[in-house]
């Protein structure tokens, strides 16, 4: 066996133990970006269906607040409209009774009148005086 | 409604008004009006010649106080 041939053995070898380990590396890197990429892809999917959970959530919550907002609503508008109701019954039923006894009153005095005209007119006229009398002012006649 | 009234403010009305004014016949027909006519009229009256009806009413009283007292006690007491 020559030298030559000895060396070119070495360097086969060589190269071969070379290419063995450059595609270990080779493997070991796409491994590590298959595991990477991989471990990348499980992330974001957790993110996203994180993501799509919080905003499930909101929207739930959205639509239970505009349920509660508009049943709020309609409760306070449906007491506001009994409120409204019994105070215009209430003025209603006030308006009549002030109606009624001015009515009342009026027959009272004018029955009286009838059965007593000069002391009605007296009494009156009597009243009028004291008015005007108190209304001069405390301005004196000369 | 037609019963007469017998008091002394009818006969001092009787007084005043005028012989042909049907004021009781009136006042039984418009009984508020009558009564705000009044009261107007009382108000006018005390108003403008309050002093003079106070005066007046006043001096006739003390007259007529002063007449009964001699009266009763005798002459020229007051």
């Amino acid at each position: 066996v020559s030298e030559n041939d000895i060396e070119e053995n070495v360097m086969a070898t060589r190269k071969k133990d070379i290419q063995e380990t450059a595609t270990e590396a080779a493997q070991a890197a796409r491994d590590a970006a298959s595991e990477t990429l991989s471990a990348a892809r499980e992330k974001f999917s957790e993110v996203a269906s994180g993501v799509e959970d919080k905003v499930k959530q909101i929207r739930e919550g959205a639509g239970r607040a505009s349920a509660q907002v508009r049943e709020g609503a309609e409760r306070a508008s449906t007491v506001a409209r009994e409120k409204y109701a019994v105070a215009r019954d209430n003025v209603r039923q006030g308006y009549d009774r002030v109606t009624k006894d001015l009515s009342h009153l009026s027959d009272d005095v004018s029955e009286y009148v009838r059965h007593n005209p000069g002391k009605s007119v007296a009494i009156a006229a009597g009243i009028g005086f004291v008015v005007g009398l108190l209304m001069r002012g405390g301005r004196r006649d000369a | 409604v037609s019963v007469p009234e017998h008091s002394v403010a009818a006969d001092v009305i009787d007084e005043l008004a005028a012989p042909d004014l049907e004021w009781v016949r009136l006042v039984r027909r418009y009984p508020i009006a009558s009564l705000l006519l009044a009261a107007v009229g009382g108000f006018y009256l005390g108003r403008h010649k309050g002093s003079d009806v106070v005066d007046s009413v006043a001096r006739f009283a003390a007259e007529t106080l002063e007449e009964g007292v001699n009266e009763l006690l005798g002459d020229q007491v007051l």
